[in-house]
């Protein structure tokens, strides 16, 4: 007698727990197939309301009007002349209110399509080279970003002719994620 | 009594199991992240142009030709050029530095046969002058410049000396800002140009003679 009051009350706990479960299951569907306004409130915050867009400016306050001119030891830099160009970069993730609280995130800038007079990168002289970029960004924050230009010695006429007096145009992706 | 209790208990579990699937619902639904943010700026900079200084020297120590005549593509100290009428010098009664120099006689000439890109200065060691009865002699000399090696411009004209000065042209300041040469081309520092000296003398019933020495072409080129 014992034995079976005690399976009895292991039986309602049973049924109770797959009424439970059973129920939450059930009002899922309902909402989704009825479109019961409580319930739709649910799919949206998880359907639509997943990612939200960041707020980022990206700044350059420099000019560079200075010219390139190789990087070796023989060269003289004049009057208007130059080495190297550090470009430089802020980056500026926006304060949101719907995402407080939200962790730091990866931040990486990537460059690519170096053109000098519209060639891509004649002889391989510009070199674009990284500083010590960040690799995280928090809401809120400016980070700020590097790239020193450079140009190798040209070997010979044809390769001097290629860049002499040219433009270089390169193009620098910023990635959050 | 006992069962009573269990039912008790049982009630409960169901409570907090549907306040804790409702906690559940409601956290979740408030979730945000931000998206993915890819963004690319454009950068455009400017390359200049330059050079690295060049200088050709020679004392002509191996022109060793003795004999009047036309001499061309005389390698002289790595460079080429051409002879008229211009012998090496050695005489006593030349003036040269070190163990010989160049004399030119009358109507005379050397010339670069090898062209010197942004020609900056030519300097030169010129004079000794001499020959003529009487004194009776005309001794003018000039530097020519040419874009193609066979049409001539003068920059430089002058009378030979009796002693022997260093002739110092400064050809950049003439042509740095474009320079029209005669046969109708424009030259400026990024020009390559052939570079003549020439002499025209003549002396009573003997040579006009001239002699030349330390020749110095400062120029460019735009690699190493």
């Amino acid at each position: 007698m014992k034995n079976l009051k005690r399976r009895n009350v292991v039986l309602v706990l049973l049924v109770l727990f797959a009424l439970a479960v059973s129920g939450t299951t059930y009002a899922y569907w309902a909402s989704s197939v009825n479109g019961v306004q409580q319930k739709q409130e649910n799919v949206i915050n998880i359907g639509e309301g997943d990612a939200v867009t960041i707020n980022v400016d990206i700044t350059d306050p420099e000019t560079h009007s200075d010219k390139l001119v190789p990087n070796t030891p023989e060269v003289n830099v004049g009057v208007g002349e130059t080495k190297s160009i550090t470009v430089s970069y802020s980056v500026v993730w926006n304060n949101d209110a719907l995402l407080d609280g939200v962790a730091d995130q990866a931040i990486s800038a990537t460059v690519s399509n170096i053109l000098v007079g519209g060639v891509a990168n004649p002889y391989s002289l510009i070199t674009v080279t990284p500083g010590a970029n960040p690799t995280t960004i928090g809401m809120g924050d400016t980070v700020v970003f590097t790239f020193t230009v450079t140009m190798a010695e040209p070997a010979n006429v044809a390769e001097y002719n290629a860049v002499a007096n040219q433009t270089i145009t390169f193009d620098i992706t910023f990635d959050i994620a | 009594m006992r069962s009573k209790k269990f039912k008790f208990n049982a009630g409960l579990l169901v409570l907090l199991l549907t306040m804790f699937i409702s906690s559940i619902s409601s956290t979740y639904a408030y979730w945000r992240w931000p998206a993915p943010f890819t963004g690319t700026v454009n950068n455009s900079l400017l390359i200049g142009d330059w050079f690295f200084s060049r200088q050709y020297n020679t004392g002509f120590e191996s022109y060793t030709n003795t004999t009047y005549g036309t001499y061309v593509d005389q390698n002289i100290d790595g460079k080429l050029w051409d002879f008229s009428q211009v012998i090496t010098a050695t005489s006593s009664d030349d003036t040269y530095f070190g163990s010989r120099g160049l004399r030119f006689k009358n109507t005379s000439y050397i010339q670069s046969k090898d062209s010197y890109y942004g020609l900056e200065s030519i300097s030169f060691n010129f004079g000794d002058i001499r020959g003529g009865l009487f004194g009776w002699a005309t001794s003018s000399f000039n530097v020519q410049i040419s874009n193609d090696g066979s049409s001539w411009t003068t920059i430089y004209s002058a009378n030979a000396s009796s002693s022997f000065p260093l002739i110092s042209i400064n050809v950049e300041n003439i042509i740095n800002n474009g320079y029209t040469l005669g046969n109708g081309s424009v030259v400026d520092m990024e020009s390559s140009l052939f570079i003549k000296i020439n002499f025209t003398g003549w002396g009573l019933l003997q040579d006009r003679l001239v002699n030349m020495d330390n020749l110095t072409i400062n120029y460019r080129s735009v690699v190493n």
